[in-house]
């Protein structure tokens, strides 16, 4: 077996036992996201609770790609019924980057699956085979930082860290130059904070769902892996072929870059080396990446704060008035207290906003205490507001419910969706690029979550912004049909990419036509497997157009195909993950379908179907009988032709276009049956 | 930033009424808020609410590696929209009219991608004007009179 280790961890909480999984019961899910649904289907019996519920059951499933040398697969999928979602928490994921996904191959394991709630604090402890629950007493209330060196202290038996180490106590037995990789939940999980992340070292974390606060309802601390074995690789040869490859043809050379400055070393859908979001100050950094990845995107910078965290990380508390030096120190008591910036940084916002209305403060209708709005534009505030989470004191105990369901509570939620108070346009997730980048915003309510899917984004903004390549003739027509050209099976269809919103061709081609349609099928399809399956990094793949390429060829689909292949030792295109990730949706659909999912709920929040500015507004339109880059700043959703386009959506997948729920000969086809069989019996097959 | 920059030697701003520089100075209500967006390559955008004149000036930055590069961050407001702000909300007409005398001189491309980069590009001479604006109304609570006869 290539790839795989051959073995899951399955760890009861309730009953204190470990017991092993078979993954080649569970290969043809692929890996990573396919395995852990269909895992959480079979083992998950009523999957009708909430995500506090001890029969929640949590995967973290890695990639068969993961400890080996493919680029950026070193990332591990987290799933099970989330608690962040709203009104219903689905079942949902999220997944984080860094070295524990390469370490747990290498201990030998593909995968965890949690099952069960302790009644008291514990910590999962993984050293190759051996697979322990320990007690975490007192690891409890330490942040995710502290909780990672005190293991590390532990399991390392004090070594330094700065040589080899043996780790089972015996050299023939195994040792490391690495620390042990732990995942931790921090003080707001441990809360049951429905917006507490998990954080592995410094600033690699899964956020969105709320699996800190599931864990802190299993009582589990943290789970540490540190493994010295290897995977099996069927073709090492050509592995290494495919790197150079990549090296030779698409990474930013420094000394021979072929475009710049006006593509620098951004590879379009994805990224060169050190591309990453600069830091807030420009503070000296030097660049540094997950296990195995070529394009390495995080930052240790010289003052020792803000490391690793990047991408929305840095906007947790960029508040006009605080200092760079303070909205870093900022970023890191979030880590530290594991608590999700997606939910917190509408949410501290929207508490200013109601402070500057006069609805809450101290002693007001709301009441804020112990936070002091007055004092919103200092870091003392933003560790106050970490802090009122994590203890759950005062308003901390509805800040800890997420934003939304804070709202709620204080009968605000109305107002704020339709003035857009509180921007978080469907299931309680925050805005992201939903807008126009409209598969972003469909797909997240066709889904569970907001789906953080930049496939199409970083081309979009790279294609649209970039003069230089388009003085190198680089047309809106041609960009079009290189993107759409990769996207099997429809690569065929131009119009998929046709983001008109408005003036008589939205229905026919644009975003509320069948085109779109086939469009959010396929993004859907392609990131079941290809992101969240084999786990490629969303921010490298998938790769249309590379600007370090002298014909702008993107590495996408080539790269996937052979990693997959020198890798596994079989061929497997492109087109086949597309199929396979189509199952995995289905399934989910099917699962969601069973949480109380209808069509009828399938609605953005009020705002979005107002005008307001979104703030990019590169996309390409079919206008004037050609393809043209566009700006279009002030998109926003028609209702009635969204309904519609539900019903094209809908019939394309084959579900029941009435209710959305998946049909038994959808199912079935997919192999499905005993899904199939389950919606029938809670009356829920399509 | 002082008075004196390139934005000083290019408008003729006339000096504001004490009343109007009050307004200027003064925190705003939820009500009188401007409405700004913070946008980043990566992370994506967010609207962000301003209390005040002076927070408006310390948010607005574009970086324009940001438009080529996807590097930086913008912090911006559309020019329109804050031109509209300022005749509405502060009564500032001057202001607003040497905002539009920006993006004239500034914002000319026919090709809408670069049109729209270079508005965005222009928030920071906006932010100078914006800034000396600021420098205008607080010599004028500050100088009683004295001091506006030297901006003048």
């Amino acid at each position: 077996m290539f790839g795989f280790t051959g073995k899951i961890a399955r760890i009861d909480l309730t009953k204190k036992q470990v017991s092993t999984i078979d993954t080649q019961d569970y290969e043809s899910w692929g890996g990573g996201h396919g395995i852990g649904s269909a895992i959480f289907w079979d083992l998950c019996k009523d999957k009708t609770i909430n995500g506090f519920n001890p029969g929640n059951v949590v995967t973290l499933m890695t990639s068969p790609l993961a400890g080996t040398l493919a680029t950026a697969t070193s990332r591990t999928e987290v799933q099970g019924i989330g608690v962040q979602p709203y009104p219903i928490g689905w079942y949902t994921r999220s997944n984080f980057g860094g070295r524990f996904a390469n370490m747990l191959k290498a201990a030998g394991w593909d995968g965890i699956v949690v099952e069960g709630a302790s009644d008291t604090p514990v910590w999962i402890n993984i050293i190759n085979d051996k697979v322990t629950i320990e007690d975490a007493t007192t690891l409890a209330g330490l942040d995710t930082w502290a909780t990672q060196q005190e293991i590390w202290r532990r399991v390392g038996d004090n070594t330094s860290f700065e040589d080899w180490w043996d780790v089972t106590g015996s050299r023939d037995a195994g040792r490391t130059t690495q620390r042990p990789a732990v995942l931790a939940n921090g003080p707001a999980g441990e809360a049951l904070a429905r917006n507490g992340s998990l954080v592995h070292d410094a600033g690699a974390g899964a956020g969105q769902g709320g699996f800190g606060g599931v864990w802190g309802s299993k009582k589990l601390k943290a789970i540490s892996v540190v493994g010295t074995g290897s995977v099996k690789v069927a073709d090492p040869a050509a592995l290494m072929d495919v790197r150079m490859w990549l090296a030779r043809n698409h990474y930013l050379n420094v000394d021979d870059t072929l475009r710049i400055p006006s593509t620098g070393g951004a590879s379009m859908g994805g990224l060169g080396a050190g591309r990453s979001s600069p830091s807030v100050d420009n503070e000296p950094n030097r660049v540094t990446g997950c296990a195995s990845c070529g394009f390495p995107c995080k930052r240790r910078h010289e003052s020792g704060t803000f490391n690793d965290s990047q991408c929305v990380d840095q906007m947790y508390f960029s508040v006009s008035g605080v200092s760079p030096r303070d909205q870093k120190r900022a970023v890191d008591m979030m880590q530290k207290a594991g608590v999700n910036v997606y939910d917190v940084r509408g949410l501290h916002g929207y508490l200013l906003a109601l402070y500057k209305k006069g609805k809450l403060g101290i002693g007001k209708e709301i009441d804020s205490t112990p936070l002091d709005l007055s004092q919103y534009a200092t870091i003392g505030f933003a560790q106050a507001f970490l802090d009122a989470i994590c203890s759950r004191q005062g308003i901390g105990n509805d800040l800890a419910e997420g934003a939304l369901r804070a709202a709620e509570k204080w009968g605000t939620l109305g107002e704020a969706l339709e003035n857009r108070d509180l921007n978080y346009p469907n299931w309680g997730y925050s805005a992201h690029w939903s807008l126009p980048e409209v598969s972003w915003c469909f797909g997240s309510l066709m889904g569970d979550r907001d789906i953080n899917e930049h496939c199409f984004v970083f081309p979009q903004w790279t294609a649209a912004y970039t003069i230089g390549l388009q003085a190198e003739g680089y047309t809106a027509e041609k960009f079009v049909k290189q993107v759409t050209g990769k996207m099997v099976p429809y690569e065929d269809d131009m119009f998929m990419l046709d983001y008109t919103w408005q003036g008589g061709r939205e229905e026919l081609t644009g975003i509320y036509s069948d085109h779109r349609a086939k469009f959010i099928a396929w993004h859907r399809h392609h990131t079941r497997f290809w992101k969240q399956s084999m786990l490629f990094c969303d921010w490298a793949f998938p790769n249309f157009i590379n600007a370090q390429n002298k014909n702008l060829e993107g590495f996408t689909p080539y790269t996937e195909e052979n990693t997959y292949k020198a890798i596994m030792g079989k061929s497997f295109s492109y087109a086949d993950g597309v199929e396979v990730g189509r199952k995995i949706w289905n399934l989910d659909r099917a699962i969601w379908a069973l949480q109380g999912r209808h069509r009828s709920m399938e609605k953005f929040a009020p705002f979005f179907y107002k005008q307001y500015n979104q703030g990019f507004p590169a996309v390409t339109v079919y206008k004037d009988n050609q393809w043209q880059y566009s700006m279009e700043p002030k998109m926003f959703i028609d209702d009635a032709k969204f309904e519609n386009w539900k019903t094209k959506f809908f019939t394309l997948e084959g579900w029941n276009p009435n209710s959305g729920w998946p049909t038994r000969d959808t199912l079935e086809d997919l192999g499905l049956k005993k899904v199939a069989d389950g919606l029938n019996a809670a009356g829920k097959l399509g | 930033m002082p008075p004196g920059n390139w934005v000083n030697k290019m408008f003729t701003l006339p000096v504001p009424s004490k009343t109007l520089a009050a307004k200027i100075n003064s925190p705003l209500s939820w009500e009188e808020r401007i409405e700004a967006m913070e946008l980043d390559p990566y992370s994506g955008s967010a609207e962000v609410n301003l209390y005040s004149f002076q927070e408006l000036i310390a948010f607005l930055d574009v970086d324009t590696r940001c438009l080529t590069e996807m590097r930086g961050f913008m912090r911006f407001i559309e020019p329109e929209e804050l031109c509209n702000w300022t005749r509405r909300t502060l009564g500032d007409q001057d202001l607003a009219e040497a905002i539009e005398t920006i993006v004239k001189k500034e914002v000319n491309s026919t090709d809408p991608v670069e049109n729209y980069s270079q508005k965005l590009a222009s928030i920071n001479s906006i932010k100078e004007l914006l800034s000396f604006r600021l420098a205008q109304c607080r010599q004028v609570l500050e100088g009683n009179g004295k001091v506006q006869e030297e901006i003048a």
